[in-house]
């Protein structure tokens, strides 16, 4: 088998952060992570804050609000000074800023660089010179060799010195001396235009400036950078990370890196071509924080992991199905441009013509043992390939549908499985097909995976959550955890020790061993409850594919579990940064095949050797952040004591937190829980935000913890201590018996009344199912005899008619069979309605009032509106009640259209203090509602008794001239007692 | 032009008399009647029509899932709906399943081929029992969705008023649109829909619609 390409880099992942994003400006003078792990982003509008989610403005009521910041630096006593452009220097520490400008003895207000050396002094170098800070005291600095210039740039060396650079030259700075620093390569006078100075890791200095690089301490000049001259280049900037990378960052002409004596511009591609550079920054977790002059702030990312895909020629974007090709490479069948073979190095389409060709989506393939490639498709059946030789399978041949998702092959010789869309089964035994159509696995839906067990035997998973077994003569559904009800079952696999896996699509995976199931997901440590893969490698690992990661765990901690010596299992994930770390597994759906040297994924557009992923950059683990108490509304400072004590009356409590994540921010999960208050960790919602109302008096600690995208808890998290003092009159030992009491007494009337109501609602229950059933039963025996064949008698009256025509008038029975069936399907409807029981709720009852109404005006003269409520509550309705409201409502829409000839009629339906609310209005000629006569015309009474029998009321207002209204009203909550038509449900 | 029709209704007797009808009508040809959602599933694509008359209530595969299995096989054909009643639930899941619309088999036969005409001219009715029904699932939300998949600010208005009954022609007079820009909203809600229905086992095979069980 061909060499796994190299791994090691040459692809770096760069993402921007804009404006647009919540950064406050997009040009960035100065990057810091601190020790907490926030990143801090001086910009040229102010101060930020960054936990990979959200940039919060810092040090606006300090006066930095759209100030240019310059410089950032966290001293080694927490201490973060903030340089700015005109406003001096400052310095906050828990929460409280201290301001020094020229007024407090700066030399300058336009600060232009921090340093902190290894005694703990803080330099500020200001255009106009150099100052020093130690325990509280400034004090200007000033030797000859700063004298003249301002300082450009300060950087603090390993062994203690000090890198000053000026404008003309670099200076050191060692035990209080200064020294102007001599070699013959820097270059000499001001047009030399120095920008800073660098002290690398293994002690080499660095000067850089405007036209030049030089490393002096080995005495070369580097000017290398490709395809142009480093002379055009100004280096602003030098930063080194963990892993010893050195980059630098130029003004015009973006990132390089500098490894081996070689320059490679970097991201060119991403958008850092030609970029200012402003400010490099290597946090701690492998990131490279680019600060840009107008671009925004970016951060760069080296891809660990080398997957096979687009620059290998792969040009797919959905990989369906990988398959061994038994010559070292792989097929690859993907569901947008057909087959694929990869040779080792380089991916090509299926250029050997025939039916393959004509293929764009393959869901699955299948190798069988004589090394034929079993092609299934969406839409074109099964191909066979055989060494050059074709076969396609079609529905002409016998399948069920065309539509394949799962092929298997056979342990019997030469017998391939076919499972399909439509939820059919298929065995194709060389030119021999037989079919399973029927029951048991018809009605699960959608066959989605096939596993061929011992003998002739197999086990088909459905998208319904059925298993069927075959054992070789009899199909049946297997008897699996109520868990597994209604998930799709994504996967099915036999490990090493003959153990039957199931994994689904929202419970996890399940092992059956002997009788028992026992369930693998989220609680028992696997990152993600849909599993969409599961295997075993050679060497025993089990790999689960997940929509969140892959994951593995060591075949001896799985045993252990199965065994019940331990709870959980220790899934790694495999992949750093799901999703934004090459190999995306999120959103597809892996593929897996076993060739002779490696176990292959495959999801989406790649293709990934598992034996790379042993050392993964994993995801850090978040630091936890409280950053934030409100107490009754009112933000609270964190005390230094990490104890908040509070007066009686605390009505409520707020705390705000946060977790740092740059590369997944949205994913990081969150569980609080406040010890003495609440029994539990609590889930936090995503506005990483808690709340607690009154709280009585006593001693808690609110702990906050959070997980990662991998499902890494940090479990230290943050925390804070709360006293809640209790008043004076309120002894403890009072309380007490005041609780006691009345909790034993709202117990035991709880339980009595519980238990006796119980009783005789599943009474209750029992009969309304029974009913309901035959209810149901009734309304589909007069859909499916009367309906159709009334709808027939309807068509063919038509017909009828169409035939007869041709001068001659139609005759009229014909036209009135036509009429009558349509008169009747329309009653058959209205009484259909009534009877089925899935009409049993108001939406149901309004949304067929809305329809009747619309369809009884249309083709009127009549302007016709209505007014329904957006949204109705779940109400269950009796369908006696729906029936009279209905033929009530009716018989009002009848009086606008016989009696009140208005032009104009509205309907509106409300919802208001638990009364449903149904007015009909015209602005017709009216009546006088107390004469006896237009009453009767009116079918009033009628109305008034639909509506009380319904247990509501029905309101009339007429005058002649002037319109009529009708309004009903019935209740939705009171009614239910007295008369027990419908409950709330 | 002529229309080109292909039914599919278990119903032997209906399925006669309505291809009968088409044939004698002018401007619409019936290509194929077809007695299950199995036969559909496999005549449809390779012989499809403009417009396919589906039965919603077959025994066997039904019509909303044959329509979907459809849709994946054909995308471009339109699938109209017959049910005989009002039964907004299946009628909603029909045109999540990617149907154009419905039609009441007791409407007057004139009526159906004025609907067919309009499904196929793109139009895409939606009535306010529906439109309530098409509320709530945008407001179940997905973690997954992707931004543009869900209703855009317009779209959700022209959802809400004909939720609460407002004809095609007030909602145009209270958005300032015409009828015709109204029907486009109403279409596009309907293809939002289509890409969030879709079963996880098409999700699998097209793509990364976002959808899981």
């Amino acid at each position: 088998m061909p060499a796994i390409p190299d791994p090691v880099e040459s692809d770096y992942l760069v993402t921007f952060w804009r404006t647009g994003q919540g950064l406050p400006h997009n040009t960035v003078n100065a990057l810091l992570q601190t020790r907490d792990g926030y990143l801090w982003v001086g910009s040229a509008a102010g101060l930020a804050r960054f936990d990979g989610l959200v940039f919060a403005s810092v040090g606006d009521e300090f006066g930095l609000k759209d100030v240019v910041i310059t410089a950032l630096l966290e001293d080694q006593n927490g201490g973060l000074w903030v340089g700015t452009q005109g406003k001096g220097v400052l310095r906050i520490l828990r929460g409280v800023a201290e301001s020094f400008t020229v007024k407090e003895g700066l030399a300058g207000d336009a600060v232009t660089s921090l340093a902190e050396d290894t005694t703990g002094h803080v330099w500020i170098g200001t255009q106009n010179g150099l100052n020093c800070w130690q325990k509280g005291r400034l004090s200007h600095f000033e030797t000859s060799a700063t004298k003249d210039d301002g300082i450009v740039a300060l950087h603090a060396g390993g062994a203690g010195a000090l890198w000053v650079t000026t404008r003309s030259g670099v200076v050191r700075l060692e035990n209080g001396q200064a020294a102007a620093f001599k070699s013959d390569q820097l270059p000499q006078g001001r047009n030399a235009e120095f920008i800073g100075a660098y002290e690398d890791r293994a002690g080499n200095l660095w000067a850089f400036g405007a036209t030049f690089l030089l490393n002096v301490t080995q005495g070369r000049s580097l000017n290398s950078f490709p395809s142009f001259s480093l002379a055009s280049s100004r280096v602003w900037t030098i930063c080194e990370q963990g892993n010893g990378d050195f980059w630098i960052g130029t003004s015009g002409q973006g990132l390089f890196r500098f490894q081996n004596g070689r320059f490679e511009a970097v991201g060119g591609r991403d958008g850092l071509e030609q970029c200012d550079i402003r400010a490099l920054h290597a946090d701690r977790w492998g990131n490279l924080w680019i600060g840009t002059g107008g671009k925004g702030l970016a951060r760069l990312r080296t891809r660990r992991l080398k997957v096979i895909g687009a620059s290998e020629g792969m040009n797919s974007q959905r990989i369906a199905a990988i398959a061994d090709d038994r010559s070292g490479g792989l097929w690859v069948g993907t569901a947008d441009t057909g087959l694929w073979r990869w040779n080792g190095v380089r991916a090509e389409p299926w250029s050997g013509g025939g039916p393959l060709a004509r293929v764009t989506q393959i869901s699955t393939l299948c190798l069988d043992e004589q090394g034929s490639l079993w092609v299934g498709t969406l839409g074109s059946g099964i191909i066979e390939l055989s060494g050059s030789r074709q076969r396609r399978l079609t529905t002409a041949d016998g399948l069920h549908d065309d539509g394949i998702l799962c092929l298997a092959a056979g342990r019997q010789r030469g017998t391939v499985w076919a499972g399909t869309q439509a939820g059919a089964l298929h065995r194709i035994r060389g030119t021999a097909m037989q079919s399973w159509t029927g029951a048991p696995i018809l009605n699960a839906g959608a066959i989605l995976c096939l596993l061929p067990g011992r003998g002739d035997s197999l086990f088909i998973g459905s998208e319904t959550g059925v298993v069927v077994y075959w054992d070789g003569t009899n199909m049946a559904r297997m008897h699996t955890p109520e868990a597994l009800a209604g998930k799709p079952i994504t996967c099915l696999f036999e490990d090493h020790k003959g153990r039957l896996w199931v994994g689904s699509g929202g419970s996890g995976a399940f092992c059956r061993q002997g009788e028992n199931w026992i369930q693998v997901a989220r609680k028992q440590g696997l990152g993600s409850d849909r599993v969409r893969m599961i295997t075993q490698a050679d060497g025993g690992l089990f790999w689960f594919g997940t929509d969140e990661n892959l994951y593995k765990a060591k075949s001896a901690s799985i045993e252990a579990f199965l065994a019940g010596t331990r709870e959980t299992i220790p899934f790694t994930p495999a992949l750093a940064g799901a999703g934004s770390d090459g190999f995306k597994c999120a959103q597809g759906w892996p593929a897996v095949a076993h060739s002779q040297k490696a176990l292959w994924v495959a999801c989406e557009n790649e293709l990934l050797p598992l034996g790379q992923t042993e050392n993964p950059a994993s995801e850090p683990i978040p630091p936890v952040i409280l950053e934030r108490v409100f107490v009754n509304g009112q933000l609270r400072s964190f005390p230094e004591t990490g104890l908040l004590r509070l007066g009686p009356g605390v009505k409520s409590v707020d705390f705000e937190f946060s977790a740092i994540s740059f590369t997944a921010p949205q994913k990081v999960r969150f569980r609080h829980q406040l010890q003495n208050f609440d029994v539990d960790w609590v889930q936090s919602d995503a506005a990483r935000r808690a709340h607690y109302g009154p709280l009585p008096a006593g001693q808690y600690r609110f702990h906050v913890i959070a997980a990662n995208a991998e499902g890494l808890w940090n479990e230290t998290g943050a925390s804070l201590g709360l006293v809640v003092i209790p008043p004076l009159w309120r002894s403890w030992w009072f309380l007490c018996l005041c609780g006691m009491t009345t909790t034993a007494g709202i117990w035991a009337a709880a339980r009595f009344i519980s238990t006796r109501r119980l009783e005789a609602r599943l009474r209750a229950a029992e009969q309304r199912h029974a009913m309901e059933r035959e209810r149901a039963r009734i309304a589909q025996d007069m859909h499916d005899e009367i309906g159709s064949k009334l709808t027939r008698i309807s068509f063919l009256s038509e017909i009828a008619r169409g035939s007869v025509r041709g001068g001659v008038p139609p005759l009229p029975p014909i036209e009135a069979i036509a009429t009558t069936s349509r008169e009747l399907l329309q009653a058959l409807d209205e009484i259909v309605w009534a009877v089925n029981p899935r009409n049993d709720n108001l939406e149901q009852l309004a949304g067929y009032l809305e329809q009747h109404a619309r369809e009884y005006f249309q083709g009127t003269s009549r302007d016709f509106q209505i007014h329904v409520p957006l949204q109705f509550p779940d109400v269950a309705l009796s369908a006696e009640l729906r029936h009279n409201v209905f033929l009530a409502f009716e018989e009002a829409l009848n009086n606008c259209l016989k009696h009140a000839q208005a032009p104009k009629v509205s309907v509106t339906m409300r919802i208001e203090n638990q009364t449903f609310e149904v007015c009909v209005r015209d602005d017709g000629r009216g009546f006088d509602t107390t004469s006896p006569v237009a009453a009767e015309q009116y079918g009033l009474a009628n109305m008034r008794d639909r509506l009380k029998n319904a247990g509501g009321s029905c309101e009339i207002s007429s005058q002649p001239g002037a319109g009529t209204s009708v309004v009903f009203r019935f209740p939705l909550v009171s009614h239910s007692k007295a008369h027990g038509l419908f409950q709330i449900k | 032009m002529t229309l080109t029709v292909s039914i599919v209704d278990d119903d032997p007797g209906l399925r006669d008399s309505i291809s009968e009808y088409l044939r004698a009508a002018k401007g619409f040809r019936c290509l194929h009647a077809y007695g299950s959602g199995k036969e559909a599933l496999q005549g449809i694509p390779t012989d499809p029509p403009d417009v396919v008359l589906m039965d919603i209530n077959m025994s066997g595969l039904d019509g909303i899932e044959c329509t979907r299995q459809l849709k994946v096989a054909v995308p471009a054909v339109h699938i109209l709906m017959l049910t005989v009643y009002e039964d907004t639930d299946k009628i909603f899941k029909a045109l999540a399943a990617g149907a154009s619309g419905y039609l009441l088999k007791r409407a007057a036969p004139s009526k159906m081929l004025e609907a067919i005409r309009e499904v196929h001219g793109g139009g895409s009715p939606m009535s306010g029992p529906i439109a309530r029904k098409v509320v709530q699932f945008f407001q179940q939300g997905s973690p997954r969705r992707k931004e543009n998949e869900d209703l855009s600010t317009r779209e959700r208005q022209v959802l809400h008023f004909l939720a609460q009954g407002y004809a095609y022609k007030q909602i145009g007079d209270e958005l300032g649109v015409s009828m015709d820009t109204t029907r486009t909203y109403i279409r596009r809600i309907y293809e939002k829909m289509h890409v969030h229905s879709r079963t996880e086992a098409v999700v699998r095979f097209l793509g990364n619609s976002g959808v899981n069980s």
